[in-house]
């Protein structure tokens, strides 16, 4: 049986940089996977390569079954893969209640109108899961960033994914916003099920709160399992401390 | 009813019984002021929500002409015009095909050459094949129905340009304006959307284009291909307001009344005079006058009241 | 072919690849620094002709005495509408695509009134006259005069500006700009000074390579036009920002459209250089040069 996701030497080369180097990654469906790595590892070519953003230089791409290396985001993204991005990409002019309405009428209902077992969603319902429905009629683009972050995941959800990919949720949060939305992307993985692969540099949360974790250094993946062997692995504290704290 | 719908409804009925008045001034004015708010709505469908500047309003309007121009008399009138708007559907596509693809600067400077190749077809087309440089227009329909095809022609662009931009091809287009590979990435696809806007729009200049080849007794790739009439358009668009309704029309209005009374006498200080009013738009009023925010120093006060608590 | 014909196409396609090398050359620094696509960049050209025209016709000394003070006019123009205009277009626009769109318009109304002044003032019709259109005999081949100094004059002052860019400081702060508008202006460079003297310099250049041209050609209040076009083609070609590249594709494109409209026909050279620019955008949107 194929897996889920199957995503083998996906490599990237700008010019003469190698962003991404024969990175593999195998997910069976609703595994919650974190991938950290130290700045400038490639974690968001990563994601760029594999949700159409950028074109991979080599490698494949397997999501359901289906080749879709290299397809354009819309495909992936009526093939179920919704994602956020580390600087907030929100429709700016558009209410909070009209971006998440976006995602339901571009993909989440179309999707859903395939899927037997869903439902419609309401827009209303998704902002109250997430907290943002007080915020509903205010133009997007003037909510503070740590809120524009939530609407990203809320538009992600109204997408109906199968697989969730997270840029950096957590990034200019306090901690105890940080720990709140670990715990709400954990219940909602919980509820739906779907994949959740999420990219972040709060290592401690992250590996608190996923099961698997992979580790990306110069573009390669050098690491990939449980957190805690992963937390131990030698070349991982090289990486990110350098080799004479590995000793 | 609204306000601005009774006003629209009794400007319909005035304008629809305009030709019983048997006033050929204000009704050639009228015509005038019809075809450039047919066109400014038009161009303004497309380009105001996705930011794609078409400059190839006068290759759709010229292809219209040209319909006119070789199926007149051998086609029955309304024929004619729906073929002029289909021609200008068949370039848009194959035009959009390739220039869609690109950034914004490119595309407008390519959908402007595209409309001077075609110009430069034609007429090479028109000496080698036909062995003539200019057609004379026989067998014209009358006055009062080219005005009534016209009249036509501009309320359906003014309607879909309302229903178009409320429907779902509307907002992903809107959407693509504000964020295109964000857009993507909740499901719209890119592509596809923008030529639909795009064919949709040219359809229009194109049938307006065939409707009023009629008014020229002789015309030439030269009369009907010229960039002024792609250059009004955005200028209208752009002063009046690209992303409102009432913007085009207003600017339709002004601008051929401003035309009527300017252009026979002063030519070229008239054009020179509506490019320094483009420029002056565009730095003070860049989304028109009817895009203007008039509330906007009360909208600040009242924005403050609204806005977010800070964490 | 025979030989001579060969040459006489390369030299064609030389004189017409320099001037637009120079033309480019200019909207290179206005597009590339500013994001300005000034697309009425090449009515300036035709604004150059006419004035050099206009001063040779009254005193009846030779162009190439008032190149230079049309160039300087025109620079002082681009500095007048840097000013007025696009300061105001960066200071107002919300973010790039707007400021290039913005630009563009802007760009539009300045073709239309460019296009009209010259009407207003030369009328609509064919003017100028030729200077210096002797042959001169190079070794076995023969070469009209003025198109040898065009030629001549117009490889100077691409290579003086390459030197410049290359060796001078102000150069390198112009490449450092092109390169990285932010980091250049975190390092000090001032843009406010170097951006209008940078849009003038453009304009300046095109000036020149309109002077150039009233020598050889015919002016008519259109001719602009095709030229903002190779303009952006050439860009396209070369990359935007690198000026090396720019001439390299200015070189090639005047040559690809000699031959091509000697082997097809005259009138296809818009076709030619729409199917180069379309092709180009396609298949290598970085260039054909790009690093």
């Amino acid at each position: 049986m194929s897996k889920f996701l199957d995503i083998r030497s996906l490599t990237v080369r700008f010019g003469g940089l190698t962003a991404l180097n024969a990175v593999d990654l195998a997910a069976d469906e609703g595994e919650f996977i974190g991938i950290i790595g130290p700045n400038g590892a490639g974690k968001t070519t990563f994601f760029n390569a594999i949700s159409g953003m950028v074109k991979p230089t080599a490698g494949t791409l397997r999501f359901c079954g289906t080749d879709l290396t290299g397809a354009p985001p819309c495909v992936l993204a009526h093939a179920g893969m919704a994602r956020t991005f580390q600087t907030p990409r929100v429709f700016g002019s558009l209410t909070v209640a009209e971006n998440v309405q976006f995602a339901l009428d571009f993909v989440g209902n179309v999707r859903r109108r395939h899927d037997s077992f869903a439902e419609a969603k309401s827009c209303g319902s998704l902002l109250e899961r997430i907290d943002l429905g007080r915020y509903a009629h205010l133009h997007a683009g003037s909510l503070p960033p740590a809120r524009q972050r939530q609407l990203e995941i809320a538009m992600a959800l109204a997408s109906h994914p199968r697989l969730l990919l997270l840029d950096e949720v957590a990034a200019g949060l306090t901690e105890a916003e940080v720990k709140a939305i670990a715990a709400l992307i954990r219940e909602l993985w919980g509820e739906h099920g779907f994949t959740v692969i999420w990219i972040e540099h709060a290592v401690n949360v992250l590996m608190r709160t996923v099961d698997r974790v992979a580790v990306l250094n110069f573009g390669a993946k050098i690491a990939d399992g449980k957190p805690a062997d992963v937390s131990r692995d030698t070349q991982v504290i090289e990486a990110y401390l350098g080799d004479k704290a590995a000793a | 009813m609204s306000p601005a719908t009774a006003l629209v409804f009794i400007a319909g009925v005035l304008l629809g019984a305009l030709p019983a008045f048997e006033a050929p001034f204000a009704q050639s004015l009228a015509l005038t002021c019809l075809m450039y708010a047919g066109l400014a709505v038009s161009w303004s469908m497309f380009s105001g929500p996705t930011r794609y500047l078409s400059l190839a309003t006068s290759a759709f309007f010229g292809l219209g002409a040209y319909c006119t121009a070789w199926g007149l008399g051998k086609l029955p009138w309304p024929v004619v015009v729906m073929l002029g708007g289909c021609a200008a559907v068949a370039f848009a596509f194959l035009i959009g095909l390739i220039t869609l693809r690109l950034r914004g600067a490119y595309f407008a400077v390519i959908t402007y050459g595209l409309g001077e190749l075609v110009k430069h077809t034609i007429t090479h087309i028109e000496k080698t094949y036909f062995g003539t440089v200019g057609r004379v227009m026989t067998e014209t329909p009358s006055s009062a129905t080219v005005y009534w095809t016209v009249l036509v022609v501009a309320a359906l662009a003014v309607w879909t340009y309302v229903a178009f931009g409320r429907s779902r091809w509307g907002h992903a287009l809107r959407g693509i304006g504000m964020d295109e590979e964000r857009a993507a990435t909740l499901g719209v696809n890119p592509m596809r959307v923008k030529l639909l806007g795009f064919c949709l729009s040219s359809w229009f200049a194109g049938a307006l284009g065939a409707a009023m080849a009629v008014r020229w007794t002789y015309i030439d790739p030269h009369t009907v291909f010229n960039p002024f009439i792609v250059f009004q358009t955005v200028l209208i668009s752009m002063v009046g307001g690209p992303l409102t309704v009432g913007g085009p029309l207003i600017g339709a209005l002004a601008f051929s009344l401003l035309s009527e009374f300017l252009r026979l006498s002063l030519p070229y200080l008239y054009m020179i005079i509506l490019g320094v009013l483009l420029i002056v738009s565009v730095l003070y009023l860049p989304d028109g006058i009817a895009g203007y925010d008039w509330k906007k120093p009360w909208g600040k006060i009242t924005r403050r009241k609204a806005q977010v608590e800070k964490p | 072919m025979n030989f001579y014909l060969f040459i006489d196409l390369v030299v064609a396609g030389l004189v017409t690849g320099g001037i637009y090398a120079v033309v480019a050359l200019g909207l290179n620094l206005q597009y590339g620094l500013m994001r300005i696509m000034n697309i009425a960049h090449g009515e300036f050209l035709m604004l150059g002709a006419y004035f050099t025209y206009a001063l040779v016709k009254v005193s009846g000394a030779s162009p190439l005495w008032f190149i230079p003070p049309v160039m300087a006019a025109l620079f002082l123009l681009g500095l007048l509408l840097h000013r007025l205009v696009f300061r105001r277009l960066a200071a107002t626009s919300p973010n790039a695509e707007a400021m290039e769109a913005r630009s563009l318009i802007v760009g539009f109304g300045l073709m239309f009134i460019a296009q009209n002044v010259a009407q207003l003032i030369w009328g609509g019709g064919m003017s100028g006259q030729p200077y210096l259109d002797e042959p001169v005999k190079l070794g076995e081949v023969t070469v009209a005069a003025n198109r040898l100094l065009v030629l001549v004059v117009v490889a100077a002052a691409s290579l003086a500006l390459v030197l410049v860019l290359k060796k001078t400081l102000l150069g390198k702060a112009v490449r450092g700009m092109l390169q990285a508008p932010l980091g250049a202006m975190l390092v000090g460079i001032d843009t406010r000074v170097l951006h209008p003297a940078c849009f003038g310099l453009g304009l300046a250049l095109a000036g020149l390579a309109g002077g150039l041209l009233s020598m050889v050609y015919e002016l008519t209040p259109a001719m602009g036009e095709p030229y903002t076009i190779s303009a952006l083609i050439v860009i396209t070609l070369g990359g935007l920002g690198n000026i090396p590249g720019a001439i390299a594709g200015a070189i090639l494109l005047g040559l690809v459209e000699t031959f091509g409209m000697y082997f097809t026909s005259p009138s296809l050279k818009t076709l030619i250089s729409y199917g180069v620019l379309v092709g180009v955008l396609l298949l290598r949107p970085k260039g054909l040069f790009a690093r």
